[in-house]
């Protein structure tokens, strides 16, 4: 999210610059009695007279401005998966946090560990990590449990087990 | 990144978002008659106005100049990382100047940490965030003692990197990436 942010506000800064520039341009040579620079402002004038809010192509360029207003507020209050985790420190001034995608790929081999898992994949999220294994066993019995637990080693491994919450499903290959 | 530009672009794609949806919303409502017949786009008082009123458009001209500064603001911002290139140790001027690149710095602390066994790879830099604060990532193997690793950092890599800079308390920011791959370090310890 932090990227695509960036991504949207460099764009955006860059269509605000050029037509701010543009702008002030067009309004000097416009005082100086000079022709237009980019914007043909008597055209657009008289057609934004002669037209109204009805017309086809207004509410056209309306929708667009809702819809991209609401991507921007979408892209600006959501908050998306954190980067990364912070682990608990007990020196003075030091943050040590652990990577969202590390945390995800140490989970995932620790949820593979137990025999009978063949696969696993794992999301984390501020307070909880969501372990899926899967396996080709006809009966898992209690793989479930054994998951959970090599899970929860590493979470402890990663002072994480006090702050994290691992919610572990297994299901049969073939079932899915 | 640099968290406060983020925080700033959150702040700045939110405003920019609620003007366009209050725009776009407004100008739809008009457009199918929620007051009345569709108004055309430019009514002929607020064409005159501007002929009226001779200071309208040096009005317009100082919130264009004002945007567009924010704007150019705003876009340096994006690619703005904080990192120091120096280090000043100067005790006291009379002694001379005594100054440590900060690269220096970063190779000592990324070679220590490297040979922490677990370790496969990491990257230090230097940063001016409310004073001076060191930032170091580290890619952990698969094997990785994480408890261990993290003592080793804690312990001996902190240490003599606020050591080198005489900055006992100098903040740290570690990022651990556990299992980034699966080649093995060339940790010794």
């Amino acid at each position: 999210m932090r990227v695509l942010n960036r991504v949207l506000a460099a764009v955006l800064a860059l269509a605000l610059l050029v037509g701010g520039v543009v702008a002030v341009a067009e309004i000097v040579l416009a005082a100086l009695r000079r022709p237009y620079w980019l914007v043909a402002h008597d055209q657009w004038t008289r057609w934004l007279a002669t037209h109204t809010f009805a017309t086809g192509i207004v509410r056209v360029i309306l929708i667009g401005l809702v819809l991209v207003g609401l991507l921007l507020l979408v892209a600006g209050l959501r908050r998306g998966r954190p980067g990364s985790l912070t682990l608990p420190s007990d020196q003075e001034a030091l943050n040590v946090t652990a990577s969202r995608r590390g945390i995800e790929r140490t989970l995932s081999a620790a949820a593979r560990r137990p025999d009978g898992v063949s696969s696993a994949r794992v999301r984390a999220r501020r307070r909880t990590v969501r372990v899926k294994a899967a396996t080709r066993l006809r009966d898992p019995g209690e793989l479930s449990q054994r998951v959970d637990e090599a899970v929860v080693d590493r979470l402890t491994q990663l002072g994480l087990a006090g702050s994290v919450r691992a919610r572990v499903s297994v299901s049969i290959e073939g079932n899915r | 990144m640099n968290s406060r530009v983020d925080t700033a672009n959150r702040v700045v794609l939110t405003l920019l978002g609620l003007v366009l949806l209050a725009t776009g919303g407004l100008g739809l409502a008009l457009s199918f008659g929620a007051l009345g017949a569709a108004p055309r786009l430019l009514p002929a008082a607020v064409r005159n106005y501007p002929a009226e009123q001779p200071w309208f458009w040096w009005a317009v001209a100082g919130a264009c100049a004002i945007v567009a500064l924010f704007a150019l603001w705003w876009l340096f911002a994006q690619l703005r990382t904080n990192r120091v290139a120096r280090l000043d140790l100067t005790g006291d001027d009379r002694d001379g100047q005594t100054l440590v690149h900060a690269g220096a710095l970063t190779d000592a602390v990324e070679n220590e940490a490297t040979e922490l066994r677990g370790v496969t790879s990491a990257s230090a830099h230097l940063l001016d965030r409310h004073g001076r604060r060191l930032a170091l990532a580290v890619d952990l193997a698969d094997y990785a003692d994480i408890a261990e690793v993290r003592a080793g950092l804690e312990d001996r890599v902190v240490a003599h990197a606020r050591q080198a800079t005489d900055d006992t308390s100098m903040p740290v920011d570690i990022e651990l990436r556990p299992a980034a791959s699966r080649r093995g370090g060339r940790g010794l310890l």
